[in-house]
């Protein structure tokens, strides 16, 4: 058995591509459970590539048996229900494991130097599963499914001169319509996932030049053995850091079951109610919004009065994340060690963007978009003003290690 | 379609006009909760669309549905309409109503149907398309507060409505009926509750068990550094 695994490790040495990035990676013991969340969003990304491929075996991609080929499956295939459930609540989850994963990289400064590429390649991956989640929600072509891809196609055609023109060839079509559904479906199922799971691959391949940050903000060697009087300060990956990740992703799947089993439309947060309305190109609902998870963009979109600027806005919330570690000129990473500005509009930014959220899900009134369009303002002073903030409040001093 | 006029129509979207001209949005509606796992109720719930609500109403995506197929609701006799039919309104699929309309609002519904100037209107959807499919049962209700009234005062639901001459079956026994229907609408909107709930608790005490073994693991390890 050794001479075998010997002879296979000489030529594919997985048991040492282990050792090098799990037993001997090294990180600071100050890394708590905010840090478990990639596990779980990786764990999260599994179910949806394992719940996918059964709702592949019976989803019928045409706008005549799209909605009703889901409902006979969750009726009428045994477990269907609870495949396609997965699948609706896994996508919710992983949001959530992602949405507090990058809250993790604001409180301790994860997308410093040297993290920056880190952060880039992880924002990256945030956008690609906005595209995932958004081409997945048309699938099941109900009502909101169809409304959705309208407003959302009608933003190309305010760019200027090729807008009509790509907005046509997106679409395939000169309407919404079972060409555009069958392309999305690829895209969904196919396009999007290798995409992402090539950044994925970047993204731990980056985590791992660089080594994991941590709260104190201390700097760690990731690939050398710590001296003697560290090892209770700086310890391998595996078996206790990964042992915390394990005991925190189940904890988060038990909660995703619960999820699973007792609320799966979650009152209609996770699986809206009028989605479950076959698509009708002659019916307008009477309110339109995203799934949560987009709905702050989608409010933001809302709070510019003109639509082209209203596009741009939205764009630009997402796009200003790429900016953040040269927006930052703290010179300490942690919100431990940060000043009282920082903390401040760090939560300011929380604030308004669950505020966003909710106004993103509510119908436009006229106190909706006053109160939508202050926490626009609030979104992106947080990210403007950074520069300023951060240069002239006060510090304290982080730890060395040693 | 022009620019302009597909620009007009994602700002008609996104301005998301609620429709609140109707007089329903002025009701309070009794908070509804329906315990599906009566399935007496959904049963008898099943036999009563039947007799009244199937010869109009499919019920399409409960093709192999005992509760359904039992009371002789299958979806091969189901009526077929077409899209002219009805003035261009046919009676749309109810599998799904439960959950679309939601319960509150599918028990004011079915209990808004009153009589005023010779004809039958109900008080969830004014002039409502659908005809009253019970007034020999329940008999006839009137309106008990004008429009105006209504919209000032925002009523709960007995408030707005009255029974005046009583139908072949008491109310309370009319009651009944509409609480039987209701079960079955919610259960046909999802009837994977039962086998939900009947293993549920099991996975997640072994969810639970696991994480509990886990997390003793987890102290086991970080005890090297205390």
């Amino acid at each position: 058995m050794s001479k075998l695994g010997d002879w296979l490790e000489q030529r594919l040495p997985i048991a040492g591509f282990l050792r090098k990035n799990l037993k001997e990676y090294y990180v600071h013991s100050s890394i708590n459970f905010w840090y478990a969340m990639g596990a779980i969003a990786f764990v999260m990304l599994a179910v949806q590539v394992i719940s996918g491929i059964f709702l592949l075996m019976y989803y019928v991609p045409t706008t005549e048996q799209a909605f009703s080929s889901i409902q006979y499956m969750m009726r009428e295939i045994p477990y269907g229900w609870l495949i396609r459930y997965l699948h609706v609540v896994g996508a919710s989850f992983f949001f959530i494991a992602i949405y507090l994963h990058m809250f993790r990289a604001l409180l301790y400064g994860s997308y410093k130097n040297p993290r920056e590429f880190l952060w880039m390649s992880g924002v990256v991956i945030y956008i690609l599963m906005i595209a995932i989640a958004y081409t997945g929600y048309v699938l099941p072509w109900g009502q909101m499914s169809y409304w959705a891809t309208r407003v959302i196609i009608s933003f190309l055609t305010v760019i200027p001169y090729v807008g009509d023109g790509l907005a046509q060839w997106l679409q395939g079509d000169f309407v919404v319509s079972s060409v555009t559904l069958s392309r999305f479906f690829a895209f969904h199922i196919v396009a999007f996932p290798l995409v992402i799971f090539l950044f994925i691959g970047i993204h731990i391949v980056a985590l791992h030049v660089v080594g994991s940050n941590n709260p104190e903000g201390v700097t760690v060697n990731a690939h050398k053995k710590p001296a003697k009087n560290l090892r209770k300060k700086v310890i391998p990956f595996y078996p206790y850091v990964i042992s915390k990740d394990l005991f925190v992703v189940f904890v988060a799947l038990a909660l995703f079951l619960g999820v699973v089993f007792y609320a799966p439309t979650f009152y209609g947060f996770f699986l809206e109610h009028i989605n479950q309305v076959p698509a009708n190109p002659m019916v307008t609902p009477s309110h339109i919004h995203p799934v949560w998870y987009l709905s702050p963009f989608y409010a933001i979109l809302r709070a510019v009065p003109d639509k082209l600027l209203g596009v741009i806005f939205m764009f630009l919330s997402l796009v200003i994340l790429f900016f953040l570690p040269w927006l930052d000129k703290s010179p300490v990473k942690s919100m431990r060690y940060k000043g009282r500005l920082s903390r401040g509009s760090l939560c300011v930014f929380i604030l308004s963007v669950i505020m966003l959220g909710y106004y993103g899900m509510v119908p436009a009134t006229d106190t909706h978009l006053f109160w939508t369009r202050i926490f626009t303002v609030l979104y992106f002073g947080h990210f403007v003003l950074m520069p300023i903030y951060t240069r002239i409040e006060t510090c304290k001093q982080p730890p060395e290690l040693n | 379609m022009q620019t302009t006029t597909r620009i007009k129509l994602a700002l008609l979207c996104l301005a998301s006009i609620v429709a609140a001209d109707g007089l329903e949005a002025y009701i309070r509606l009794p908070k509804v909760s329906i315990d599906t796992s009566n399935a007496e109720k959904v049963s008898e719930g099943a036999a009563f669309f039947k007799e009244r609500c199937f010869t109009c109403h499919s019920m399409k995506y409960l093709r192999f549905d005992d509760v359904s197929l039992n009371a002789g609701i299958n979806p091969k006799d189901a009526p077929q309409w077409s899209k002219d039919s009805w003035k261009g309104h046919p009676p749309p699929d109810l599998s799904l109503v439960a959950i679309t309309k939601g319960v509150d609002w599918l028990y004011g519904y079915l209990k808004g149907y009153y009589f005023e100037n010779g004809s039958y209107d109900n008080i969830m959807w004014q002039n409502t398309a659908m005809p009253n499919p019970y007034p020999d049962l329940q008999g006839k209700q009137k309106l008990i507060m004008t429009p105006e009234q209504i919209r000032a005062f925002h009523p709960r639901f007995y408030q707005v409505v009255k029974l005046d001459t009583s139908g072949s079956i008491s109310a309370h026994a009319f009651n009944d009926k509409i609480d039987a229907l209701l079960h079955y609408l919610v259960y046909a909107s999802d009837p994977s509750v039962e086998e939900r709930h009947s293993f549920g608790p099991m996975v997640l005490i072994f969810m639970m068990t696991l994480s509990l073994f886990a997390f003793l693991l987890y102290r086991d390890f970080y005890r090297d550094f205390d």
